[in-house]
């Protein structure tokens, strides 16, 4: 492969701080780090991004010579997909399983038509690329072929010196540690085990100062979130857990700057980005092993291997409490970041596309997804 | 207990920990925290916006219906009931009766009754729904109520009133934000077109630019090619031109070599006199052979000399001319070899000079006239004139005189006869050149062409021109030999003294020149 490519990435919908636009503007990045022409092109675009996304209509595919095409949850923007000429390359970022939401439910639709979707577009596709290990397996189990692994999502940059703000009106304790999760109250990601074992870690603290637990994220399902706070009312745990909703990126840097742990008890991740930023600021995982979460964390974190919030309570004490394993997995953390720095992706990337445009002109002998990931 | 993710850490070690801590918790207090149940979670009891009946009573259609479920049973209505009541009120039923209706139900009488008004209306439904009689007492109650009901209906009147006002003001609102949305709209939609102008204006920028570097480029390619293609073309000319130079110094070195070969064995100057003749017929009847012309075209061209030119006493009168000239440039006594007549044909100069105590030596190549001159005990040398020249020493001769041969040579060989000329006279020396004058028409048109050897009729201008060129001084134009005067025409007219001047006019002229340089004159400096 030679000369400028005009490599452009096109979104059902795009949005201010989510996982799926932070990635694509990541692989922007690259893309252009690779000297290629790169623009995003989105059929939803949010007024704060309106500068830097043009409209999907005006994406010319006479101009394109690749596109990246991003998928998560379905959508209904099929022909955006399915009319396009020019050589398509899938992005995958994973669609959270449609037995995770309520029956009925947009959620449960559109995680049900991004898997049909999935499906039907393979031949659409001349390469695919898998954010995680799990999304490649999900690719490969459904027929795609040329699929490469590539973690483009994280934009480590964004908390670098950059300025934290304490949130103000939160009941925190300076003097107690802070365990943090941060994700929607959603049912997978099993925040009431983490209410669970945060009951367990006040029994077990002998100096009866427990750690404090701050729960960030949305409410995407109001009788999940509600429920979540009666049992920590049930729980007397109404001092112990914090519920602020979503955070600002100052209020987030603040709280991982003074966490003492993190923790994860989701059932399903595609990726699980926090797990990446907790390394960044030093801060040791405690996580539930499923879907993507070992993938993710590599050698970094606690990986437990059933939902046992008795287990992940024992486990952050161990953290707390022993400074040389601590360390070991503040370390462990800050090597993971280096598979999602740019040093690392730009090779892989490159690499990717020069087989990509290689095979366009060359060949179309197809490659298994272990030649390229 | 733990995957083991990370080579660094002691899982075996971390395990056993873990586990005698869990160990530790399990002999204390409860471990079973209560299970999580997605069903227990808080209710909320909705509360009406409205507080009063009379409230109530002032809303319409669907919000009434749900503000009456709200107040009067602490609920929404199910869709079936709001259906039900939407259905009576919009078919014209009065809305205490419809509130009457929601009120006389089992569940509102759990509830805690707040508007007691409502039972004189549950009261009212049931009397006028009671068979018979139940339109007669709709109609006396009609009678009876007629008054308040007016009151009420306009009061309803009025807050319809009150209620327009309000929802135009409200809709002069919504109008409003719509233009100032559509404004912001408008002002997004012109940003989107600036920056995409200045995204075309970028791109027309980078174009230009690309151009002018592009233009550039291949100027500069351009630039250096042709410097190469000059570089080149110079030194294949320097070449070319140093192999002419080679060539030109072989060719006199080989003029030089034959010529020294030819007068290895000449006697010194004082002595030629008598030798020469001798020596010059062996030269004569050795290069005989060699000569391209054949003996017989020599005879050819002496006999056509002698049919046109003249007697050769016609011929020493004419030369006689110039005898005055050698006084006045008398260098030719300091001269190693005082005259030199190149084409000297049969001799008539040198007769004449000799006569004069002059000794000149005549060249030539036509072996006729090298015998006839012999013959006449003259010094005669036969040899190109050109090649003669250029064997001579610089500054050797006093007097170099060519009569009539100029017109027989290609320019080059002039240029060459011009160059030499210079170079060998002295300094003070004279030349005389004389040729057939073609400013008498006749002579250019005509008897020029009479000899078949002679190339081109010289015009005096040019031959002036040439000599000065090379760097002679003291240049005289002398016209010679006019036609007698009795075959001229008599000058009664202009256009008789014309027609004399072109047709009887001199027939010949001569150019005398000086070298400078004798008695403090610069040297010539031939090119």
């Amino acid at each position: 492969m030679s000369g400028v490519l005009r490599i452009h990435q096109l979104a059902a919908a795009t949005a201010v701080g989510d996982g799926v636009t932070t990635g694509i503007f990541f692989t922007r990045k690259l893309l252009r780090a690779l000297g290629h022409d790169s623009e995003i092109y989105a059929c939803s675009i949010p007024p704060a991004l309106g500068a830097q996304i043009l409209p999907a209509q005006r994406l010319n595919q006479g101009q394109t010579d690749l596109l990246l095409i991003h998928h998560s949850m379905g959508h209904d923007h099929d022909h955006l997909i399915e009319r396009r000429g020019c050589p398509k390359v899938l992005v995958y970022h994973n669609i959270t399983p449609a037995e995770f939401f309520e029956r009925g439910s947009p959620n449960f639709h559109y995680s049900l038509k991004g898997r049909e979707q999935l499906a039907r577009w393979r031949e659409h596709f001349v390469a695919a690329i898998g954010l995680s290990p799990y999304n490649s397996e999900e690719l490969a189990a459904i027929g795609y072929q040329r699929i490469a692994t590539l973690p483009m999502l994280i934009e480590l940059e964004k908390f670098v010196a950059k300025a934290s703000r304490e949130p103000s009106g939160w009941t925190l304790d300076p003097r107690r540690p802070l365990l943090l999760s941060v994700g929607r109250l959603v049912e997978n990601k099993r925040q009431h085990l983490l209410l669970e074992a945060l009951w367990h870690l006040k029994r077990m603290s002998p100096d009866g100062r427990p750690p404090q637990l701050v729960l960030v994220g949305g409410t995407t399902s109001p009788d999940y979130a509600q429920a979540l706070q009666a049992y920590a009312e049930r729980l007397n745990l109404e001092r112990d857990v914090v519920f602020p909703g979503k955070c600002t990126d100052d209020e987030l840097r603040w709280l991982y700057e003074h966490a003492a742990g993190y923790w994860c008890a989701s059932a399903h991740e595609g990726f699980c980005m926090p797990l990446v930023e907790a390394g960044f600021f030093g801060v040791p995982v405690l996580a539930f092993a499923t879907s993507n979460i070992p993938a993710t964390l590599g050698e970094a974190g606690l990986l437990i291997p059933e939902p046992s919030p008795r287990l992940m309570a024992a486990a952050t004490l161990e953290t707390l409490e022993q400074a040389p394993l601590r360390e070991q997995l503040i370390a462990a953390g800050r090597r993971n970041l280096e598979r999602y720095s740019e040093a690392s992706l730009l090779p892989r990337l490159a690499e990717f596309l020069a087989e990509v445009m290689g095979s366009r002109t060359h060949s179309a002998k197809p490659h298994s997804i272990e030649t390229l990931s | 207990m733990l995957i083991r993710n990370n080579p660094d850490i002691d899982f075996d070690r971390l395990s056993d920990s873990i586990r005698a801590r869990l160990k530790r918790y399990a002999q204390g207090e409860e471990q079973r925290p209560p299970e999580f149940d997605l069903s227990k979670r808080p209710v909320r009891r909705q509360a009406a916006v409205v507080g009063s009946l009379a409230e109530l009573l002032g809303l319409e259609d669907q919000e009434l219906v749900e503000q009456a479920y709200l107040l009067l049973l602490h609920r929404p209505p199910t869709p079936e009931e709001l259906a039900h009541c939407l259905g009576e009120l919009r078919g014209g039923e009065d809305k205490a009766q419809v509130l009457a209706w929601i009120s006389s139900s089992a569940e509102a009488d759990r509830q805690r009754e707040p508007f007691r008004q409502l039972r004189g209306n549950r009261l009212k439904r049931r009397l006028v729904r009671l068979p018979l009689i139940g339109g007669m007492v709709a109609t006396l109650l009609t009678w009876a109520l007629a008054y308040p009901y007016r009151r009420y209906v306009n009061a309803h009147l009025n807050q319809l009133y009150r209620l327009t006002r309000d929802h135009k003001a409200a809709f002069a609102d919504g109008l409003a934000q719509q233009g100032t949305a559509l404004r912001e709209t408008q002002d997004a939609i012109e940003l989107d077109k600036a920056r995409e102008q200045a995204q075309a204006e970028q791109v027309a920028q980078q174009l230009t630019e690309q151009r002018a570097a592009f233009g550039q480029q291949l100027a500069e390619q351009r630039a250096t090619f042709e410097q190469q293609l000059a570089e080149q073309r110079a030194t294949f000319e320097q070449r070319l031109a140093e192999r002419d130079r080679k060539m030109q110094a072989m060719q006199q070195e080989t003029t030089l070599l034959k010529l020294r070969v030819s007068q290895a064995d000449r006697p010194p100057r004082a002595e030629s006199a008598a030798i020469i003749p001798s020596q010059f017929s062996t030269d004569a009847s050795a290069e005989a052979g060699q000569t391209p012309e054949s003996l017989a075209d020599e005879a050819l061209y002496i006999a056509l000399e002698a049919h046109f030119r003249g007697s050769p006493e016609a011929i020493e009168a004419r030369l006689a001319y110039y005898l005055p000239l050698l006084k006045e440039h008398a260098a030719w006594r300091q001269a190693s070899l005082a005259a030199a007549d190149i084409g000297c044909g049969r001799g008539e100069w040198l007769q004449l000079l000799r006569r004069e105590g002059i000794d000149c030596l005549g060249i030539d190549l036509n072996a006729h006239n090298v015998q006839a001159c012999q013959e006449a005990g003259l010094h005669i040398m036969k040899a190109d004139a050109l090649q003669w020249l250029a064997s001579q020493p610089a500054d050797s001769v006093g007097l170099i005189s060519s009569f009539h041969l100029i017109e027989h040579l290609e320019p080059e060989r002039l240029f060459l006869l011009l160059r030499e000329t210079a170079r060998v006279l002295v300094p003070g020396g004279l030349m005389i050149l004389e040729t057939p004058n073609p400013e008498n028409l006749v002579t250019g048109a005509t008897n020029f062409y009479i000899d078949p050897t002679h190339r081109r009729p010289l015009p005096p201008a040019l031959v002036e021109f040439l000599v000065d060129y090379y760097g002679f001084g003291a240049i005289r134009l002398h016209r010679l030999n006019p036609v007698a005067d009795q075959l001229a025409l008599q000058e009664g007219s202009e256009t008789a003294k014309r027609c004399n001047h072109y047709f009887y006019g001199p027939q010949d002229y001569a150019i005398t020149a000086v070298k400078p340089g004798a008695e403090g004159s610069a040297q010539p400096t031939p090119p």
